[in-house]
């Protein structure tokens, strides 16, 4: 089944199954696997991208949802890694394995959106759905006011 | 003498590459015939540890797979300060899968303490040949002679040379059998936090995961 839907600003037209979860349209037919597969169920959050400039777990998201809609990964964050959270990120040295940070700073940047200056709690309710086995919390807590002192919302 | 050295070239491995660099690899012993065929060396040499290029360009090979732990910028690290030169100089690259660069394996918390040696061994030797092409030109007095910051400088002169300029004459030079490593009270990188290689990759979705890679004819 044809779908179209935009992808960091790009129109693409896809033809796959309409419950191929678009974690899967991103990674595999689209060849963009900066969103990571870690649980497939909602659990990680490591396949977080923006809907509509909504944070959702691509993984449980069946692409006939999203025909039509306006999709960003963390490749479309910014052209070149300069959006003030990836700043940030490098700046205070987040990232571990990384695996889970493209997951991270989708949901970051959503929360800035709402909420340009976020206190620690509200940080943790953000990120609270993202797993980081790592174990880099208080750097991912740093960077995401480091960055709202950016004016991260952008 | 003639025997450690020849066991020594199969050990460590020299050679200029076609584009002009130094390139100094880590074998397990190999055959060595093919350790005297300084002709074809860059078909002989794939992957080496180091490579300095003619426009003084260093690359590091990150030889243990990196999951977070960091060795992809910690080992390196230990190849750079023997080597003298600036860590913002420094480009780092994942080594393949090769033989010929030993174990890698990643466990126990032991790549630093298993490769510290050998590491610093590799840096330090290809240093000292770079000195010794220095003074060779020179035609000075090795103790006379010290790496720093990826020249080699002159102490009574003042003259210094970059180690882009050095590179064919120190590809020309046997393989040191033994040389001296860093008192630890000079280190300038080791003992030093450096900012993760990857960190700016990583942010940007362009880090290959094995999630991520793609091959001919995968499901």
């Amino acid at each position: 089944m044809k779908i179209t839907l935009t992808v960091n600003g790009e129109e693409h037209t896809v033809d796959v199954a309409p419950d191929t979860p678009l974690l899967w349209v991103l990674r595999d037919t689209l060849g963009l696997t900066g969103t990571k597969y870690g649980c497939g169920e909602a659990l990680c959050g490591s396949c977080t991208v923006h809907l509509n400039g909504n944070p959702v777990r691509s993984c449980v998201m069946p692409v006939s949802a999203v025909a039509g809609a306006r999709i960003t990964t963390i490749e479309g964050l910014s052209p070149d890694g300069t959006h003030p959270l990836q700043t940030a990120w490098v700046e205070e040295d987040v990232s571990q394995c990384g695996y889970c940070q493209p997951g991270q700073i989708m949901s970051a940047a959503a929360l800035l959106e709402q909420n340009p200056n976020p206190s620690d709690e509200d940080i943790d309710a953000a990120l609270f759905g993202n797993l980081c086995r790592c174990g880099t919390h208080v750097r991912i807590r740093n960077a995401v006011h480091r960055a709202a002192k950016k004016g991260g919302g952008r | 003498m003639g025997n450690t050295k020849i066991s020594r070239r199969s050990f460590l491995k020299v050679s200029a590459a076609a584009t002009g660099g130094l390139i100094i690899g880590f074998y397990i012993p190999v055959d060595e015939s093919l350790a005297d065929t300084t002709q074809d060396v860059e078909r002989f040499e794939p992957n080496a540890f180091l490579s300095i290029s003619r426009d003084g360009s260093v690359t590091i090979m990150a030889k243990n797979p990196e999951l977070g732990q960091g060795v992809k910028t910690s080992l390196p690290m230990i190849i750079a300060e023997e080597l003298e030169v600036n860590w913002e100089d420094v480009r780092i690259e994942q080594a393949d899968l090769d033989p010929r660069l030993g174990g890698q394996w990643a466990g126990g918390s032991m790549s630093v303490t298993y490769n510290w040696d050998m590491l610093r061994t590799a840096g330090a030797t290809a240093r000292e040949m770079l000195i010794t092409a220095a003074a060779n030109e020179w035609n000075a007095e090795r103790r006379e002679c010290y790496a720093e910051a990826g020249h080699v400088h002159h102490r009574p002169s003042g003259r210094s040379t970059a180690y882009g300029d050095l590179v064919d004459a120190a590809a020309e030079l046997p393989v040191p059998d033994d040389v001296d490593v860093k008192d630890p009270k000079d280190f300038r990188i080791v003992g030093t936090s450096k900012l993760n290689t990857d960190a700016k990759d990583l942010v940007t979705g362009r880090t290959i995961f094995g999630i991520d890679v793609k091959v001919p004819g995968m499901l």
